[in-house]
């Protein structure tokens, strides 16, 4: 029923305006980690984006703090928003390894072991499309001396690193 | 003093010259100049209001309704607007910024799926059908001139044009009448900075209105009529006037308002009225309405209606609040001789958090900002419990945190709360006295807001955590490529708010604690504050003013933070240590010798060695140049040292004799933003000295630059930007010698605790990857040796067996066997005696190892990383 209402609503402004906050970013930090073969990624989102996303899905009102639940649904939605490809077209297996509060800012770690030249990988970057139309997610990548950046925006999939 | 210079090398080194960058065209620190608009009467070159300044003014008269039965708005207003500008006009634009929620409008159209289910509230059947059909467009029902004659009026989306009957010459006034209504969104379904929230459990609902009548867009002397349309980001651009506001609800809501109330005996009862006027003089927040009192009205039914009739003076626009679940607190407050009413509106659901905080952080805010600005103008301040997360209006503002529904709340949801009433209240003066144009230039209200909000919420509590204003928090953004300046147009600015919030907040924290100094700062920034009180600056008139009244030129910095999208990243490259000649004859020729036996050996020259020589077999082959030893002292050395010495003054050869260091320390500008340059010299005997080098070091070559340092002791590290004031993106080439430096990632993994941060999850406390135990030692590390500046590099190719280290140590010049070598508690000792002595003890922190290297010659330092 939810997901019938979003087709067939009328198409109109989600706008989350939280403490002025009249923009929507997010920030992922990738480094690939040679000597462990693993791709050590730290990503940032602010509590008010994350939150209306998982009350959205949990269905009720959520502490990030404080409800138990915000750890593994955060893994659900990482798992469905934040995929590594590998050129065959397999993804890699995100592991989760936490998460942090600063300030508005929530920061979560995740780990990607990996063994071979991760420039070769595509990345798909899908945070908060379905919430925000202004979403745009900023990519940082550093493997050795090389450096990525991406920009994901709404209508953005899978984008490779070297293009 | 110049010719006093050579070169003398400590250990291994050779010597370099002493060079001098050459000039580069020097783009960084180009004047403004040609960027900035060419100053005029209306606004001066030291960024002033000048002398013809002028702002059209628009004076308004409401009557409006809240209906509570359908969520609507009636309105009707009386509109007086003056003509200040020097020009004629034909014609008027007002914004109607509310047909943003118009079906077909832009904004709209182009937006995702609108979020039915509403923040995890499922809706109600009736709130999803009336979703479903919500149409928000404004319909403008008249529009008359004072004698009630219609006016004709042209709708272009979110703006609506009225052809004057006659033109409105310079000076002139021209008064008209709109009548209009509207449905109010359902904000918690369709967002905006305005809207109705509903309470399922008790059928109630809160109020939160703004943008909700037709307003005169602004007309100005650097665009004319402000054109951009409404599309929910770049926010308004207002004319400041007077407003009598009468509000018409059911009799049982409380209303609260820009403005002054003006007839609270007809529509407070009694005991509020009382307790309202006892709040003026309270100590602390009192309850006008109480808790019990609001939730008993929850289940009151209105039995007519109330008009509330609000006042406000030179403000530039009205909002107003309305619900019959108000809790009401008040106290009253002087700042700086003006008594304010700071008062806070709030259902049941936001306490206990609410009643504790809100006007607490209004009054808190109403100081600091008024200390840093001007006396705050108004006679009220309010904040505003419901829908919208954090909205700013004249007098009031409006601010989302609530505790979760058993009353529990987390550090994050207080500290939200706290931060966002600091923010919004501090929108009283950036931009609603400071009346700067946001639909342009989202800076310049939210970024010098953001920075004053860090002011203030510094003087909260110690370590106040912050959202924005630390110089380390910015710089993952700054690195990306992926920005555009802060100088640009709001609009486009939609994914990159960064830009208008946390990067200026930023600079401008920068430009306080490391540029100018907290006092010429204050002054200045306060010299803008009042400059532009109740007036409309523009960023010219910013940058100008802040230059003026600081008596600096900055034009540097706002081309790097404002108009580029540079980052900081200084680097050490390297350092050299050069040592006075002291031309004493038996101590130089001495050091010489030993630089020079210190030379290693070729591979060639060793095994050379050992051959037997013919000069040796006849001796008479020798003559004077085989027996010459070019280090021995002569008695002419000495006459010319004596000779040398006679010419000097005292002060010459006090510092002959000081044994002073010369440190050459070659910077490197990596992210392109010219920075001042702060040095931590970290001396052996363990003290230290901090330097500081203004950014004009950078003026001549903007990428290079190598700068002496002179110290009396012997520097073991220099150390970039200690304090982290300069937001350097990347701290790994800010030491020297250098030093391994963890990401985010890593610290958090190895369970140091990222930035200080709240944290959880279920990461190793204990590294995996990197102990130093068992085998993990063994293999390739690759670390550099300081040799008085010069880095040399070295391989140790390491076997671990318990804690006994064997393998060899590989240079430039060849491969050392380790003759001893153990591993103690992450403390690493080798040794090696040929072909050369050398003894290395270092600490291992997980692929990392620093420490200190012995040879005959003396010691110094190295440090480096496993290779593999
Ligand atoms: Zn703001």
């Amino acid at each position: 029923m939810y997901r019938l209402f979003l087709i067939i609503g009328v198409v109109l402004l989600a706008a989350n305006l939280s403490f002025g906050h009249k923009y929507h970013t997010s920030l992922t930090r990738i480094e690939y980690n040679d000597k462990d073969k693993n791709l050590e990624i730290s990503i940032r989102l602010f509590v008010h984006d994350v939150g209306p996303m998982l009350e959205n899905r949990l269905r009720k009102r959520v502490d990030l703090e404080k409800t138990p639940e915000v750890d593994s649904e955060l893994q659900k939605y990482l798992a469905e928003n934040l995929v590594f490809k590998r050129p065959g077209g397999s993804d890699l297996n995100v592991k989760w390894v936490g998460k942090e509060f600063e300030s508005d800012t929530l920061f979560i770690y995740v780990e990607c072991p990996f063994d071979g030249d991760p420039s070769e990988l595509s990345l798909q970057n899908t945070f908060f499309f379905d919430l925000f139309a202004e979403q745009a997610n900023l990519v940082v990548a550093k493997f050795g001396d090389r450096k990525y950046d991406l920009v994901f925006k709404s209508g953005d999939r899978v984008k490779p690193f070297r293009s | 003093m110049k010719r006093l210079f050579a070169v003398i090398c400590v250990l291994f080194l050779s010597a370099f010259a002493f060079g001098q960058s050459k000039s580069q065209p020097s783009d960084k620190f180009k004047q403004l100049d040609e960027d900035l608009p060419t100053p005029n009467e209306y606004r001066t070159a030291s960024g002033a209001p000048g002398n013809k300044y002028w702002q059209n003014r628009a004076d308004y008269v409401i009557d409006v309704e809240l209906d509570d039965v359908n969520q609507r708005i009636n309105g009707k207003e009386t509109i007086t607007y003056k003509n200040a500008s020097p020009d004629t006009l034909t014609y008027i634009w007002l914004q109607i910024d509310q047909n943003l929620f118009a079906k077909d409008s832009d904004t709209q159209k182009t937006s995702p799926a609108p979020n039915f289910g509403g923040n995890g509230f499922p809706l109600s059947a009736v709130e999803q059908l009336a979703a479903r059909e919500y149409d928000g467009r404004v319909n403008i029902t008249e529009v008359t001139d004072s004698t009630g004659k219609a006016l004709k009026h042209t709708l272009n989306r979110t703006m609506m044009r009225i052809d004057l009957p006659a033109p409105l010459a310079s000076g002139g006034t021209f008064t008209f009448n709109i009548s209009w209504n509207y449905a109010i969104n359902n904000q918690r379904v369709f967002g905006g900075r305005t809207g109705y929230e509903f309470f399922p459990r008790d059928g109630n609902y809160i109020y939160e209105i703004a943008q909700w009548f037709p307003r005169m867009a602004a007309y100005t002397d650097y665009q004319g009529w402000q054109t951009h349309q409404y599309l929910g980001s770049g926010e308004f651009t207002l004319e400041f006037g007077d407003y009598t506001v009468r509000i018409t609800t059911p009799n049982d809501h409380v209303v609260s308002a820009t403005g002054v109330l003006q007839n609270g005996a007809q529509v407070l009862k009694p005991e509020w009225a009382t307790r309202l006027k006892q709040a003026e003089t309270a100590k602390e927040p009192m309850k006008i309405v109480t808790a019990d009192e609001a939730k008993a009205n929850e289940s009151s039914k209105p039995s007519g209606k109330k008009t509330w009739v609000f006042k406000a003076g030179n403000v530039r626009d009205f909002a107003f609040a309305s619900s019959r679940k108000f809790i009401w607190d008040a106290q009253g407050h002087n700042v700086e001789g003006n008594k304010v009413m700071a008062m806070s509106f709030y259902p049941n659901e936001g306490n206990p958090l609410w009643e504790k905080y809100s006007t607490q952080a209004i009054i808190h805010t109403l100081n600091v900002y008024s200390r840093y600005t001007f006396k705050y103008p108004y006679p009220v301040a309010q904040s505003i419990n419901g829908p919208v997360g954090g909205m700013e209006y004249p007098m009031i503002c409006f601010n989302g945190p609530r505790p979760l529904p058993d009353g529990t709340y987390s550090a994050q949801t207080k500290y939200g709360l706290i931060s966002v009433v600091i923010h919004e209240v501090g929108h009283n003066y950036f931009p609603m006295t400071i009346n700067s144009d946001e639909r342009d230039w989202t800076w310049m209200d939210e970024g010098l807001n953001t920075f004053t909000q860090y002011l203030a919420e510094q003087e909260w509590e110690k370590n106040y955590p912050s959202r924005r204003g630390e110089p380390q928090y910015i710089t993952d953004y700054m690195v990306s490529e992926n920005q555009v300046p802060i100088m640009a147009q709001s609009d486009s600015l939609l994914q990159f708010g960064n830009n208008a919030y946390a990067k200026p907040a930023t600079a401008l924290n920068i430009l306080r604690e490391t540029i100018l100094g907290r006092e010429l700062f204050d002054f200045a920034f306060k010299e803008y504050a009042r400059r532009w009180q109740f007036k409309r600056p523009e960023p010219a008139d910013f940058f100008r003013t802040m230059e003026d009244a600081s008596g600096t030129d900055l034009d540097w910095f706002w081309r790097g933070w404002f108009y580029s999208t540079d980052h900081v990243d200084l680097s050490i490259e390297n350092v050299r240590l050069y040592q006075m000649d002291t031309r004493n004859p038996d101590v130089e020729k001495e050091l010489a010798r030993k630089q020079a036996n210190n030379q290693p050996k070729t591979l060639s020259a060793q095994r050379n060695d050992a051959l037997p020589k013919r000069i040796d077999q006849y001796p008479s082959l020798r003559d004077f140049y085989n027996d010459f030893d070019q280090y021995k002292v002569t008695d002419k050395d000495r006459k010319d040292y004596e000779a040398f010495l006679a010419s000097l003054d005292d002060k010459e050869k006090s510092l002959l004799n000081g044994n002073y260091y010369f440190y050459v320390v070659d910077l490197k500008n990596v992210g392109g933003l010219v920075m001042p340059v702060i040095f931590k010299v970290e001396y052996a005997d363990g003290s230290s000295e901090e330097i500081r080098i203004p950014a004009e070091i950078w003026r001549y070559n903007n990428f290079n630059v190598s700068k002496l340092i002179i110290t009396k002791k012997e520097a073991k590290a220099i150390v970039l930007d200690p304090n982290l004031e300069t937001a350097d993106a990347d701290l790994t080439n800010n030491f020297f010698p250098r030093r391994f430096i963890p990401s985010r990632f890593q610290v958090f993994k190895t369970g140091q605790g990222g930035g200080g941060g709240r944290r959880s999850g279920n990461a190793n406390r204990q590294t995996t990857t990197t102990t130093t135990n068992g085998n993990s030692l063994t293999g390739r590390w690759a670390i550099a040796i300081d040799a008085g500046g010069q880095m040399i590099p070295l391989t140790l190719n390491l076997n671990q067996n318990g804690a006994e280290v064997t393998g060899t140590i590989e240079g430039a010049q060849g491969t050392m066997q380790i003759s001893s070598g153990k591993l103690e508690n992450g403390v690493l000792t080798i040794k090696t005696t040929s072909p050369m002595e050398l003894t290395l003890v270092g600490n291992i922190n997980g692929v990392s190892i620093s420490g200190n290297v012995t040879a005959p010659q003396g010691s110094t330092t190295f440090s480096g990383s496993k290779s593999n």
